[in-house]
């Protein structure tokens, strides 16, 4: 069978595709981008938990770390400083002052708690408290 | 840097630009960069700052340009990277700055 090929609807479905796709990149990225929020994840293997926030610019005392029970709070702030009679061609950096509180999902082991702050990344370990640990039990033969 | 690092995500770091006589001062948030994993480049008054962080078993990459002005001399910059922030200093060239001129008292 023989038919026109359509140029047009050809082109314009092409087109319809890129645009989602970038739409989906784009979407994606800005998942990722937006820094305006400290970026925080948390990981869990069977030893430990380990949770990493982003701090850039700030000093070991604006940072306050508290774990009450199962939840971890972290405090943080931080001031942006203009140079004296400076005017700004671009401002993205955002002063901040905030606290957020995460449910750890397990029980944790309060002495274990171990907080670093390096090159503006905070990172917490804390072990699991020792009744939950997975353990090896060992079969004695009678 | 090595060659090797898997880039995972391209990341467009805040930035932050103040400008007064002497020159132009540039802040930028990349949290996780050691000073080491840092690259600064100026090319034909292109600067170009490109920083990597470790992440699992690849990098996230943080990239961004920008156009330097004229009145910019590329040699005096200086950098420093502190608590995941780096701090660009760029001076004026000594000819474009504001300068006044003394009139020499008659012979």
């Amino acid at each position: 069978m023989l038919f026109r090929f359509d140029t047009i609807g050809h082109t314009r479905s092409l087109m319809n595709e890129l645009h989602n796709q970038l739409a989906n990149f784009y979407e994606e990225d800005a998942r990722v981008l937006n820094q305006d929020r400290c970026w925080v994840d948390m990981q869990e293997d069977e030893q430990a938990l380990t949770v990493h926030a982003d701090l850039p610019g700030v000093d070991d005392e604006d940072l306050d770390i508290t774990l009450q029970g199962e939840v971890l709070s972290i405090s943080a702030k931080r001031q942006v400083q203009r140079p004296d009679g400076a005017r700004a061609h671009l401002l993205e950096r955002r002063p901040f002052e905030f606290t957020r509180s995460f449910s750890l999902p397990t029980r944790v082991d309060p002495e274990s708690v171990r907080a670093t702050l390096k090159d503006g990344v905070l990172t917490v370990r804390m072990d699991k408290a020792p009744e939950i640990k997975p353990r090896q039990i060992t079969v004695n033969v009678g | 840097m090595s060659e090797s690092n898997k880039v995972l995500r391209v990341l467009r770091p805040n930035v932050d630009i103040f400008e007064n006589q002497d020159g132009l001062l540039l802040r930028a948030d990349m949290p996780g960069v050691r000073q080491e994993a840092m690259d600064l480049q100026v090319e034909k008054g292109l600067l170009t700052l490109l920083g990597q962080r470790q992440v699992g078993e690849g990098v996230f990459e943080y990239r961004r340009r920008f156009q330097v002005p004229r009145d910019i001399d590329p040699s005096k910059i200086t950098a420093t990277m502190r608590r995941g922030v780096l701090e660009l200093n760029m001076p004026r060239a000594e000819v474009y700055k504001p300068r006044k001129i003394e009139i020499s008292a008659e012979a």
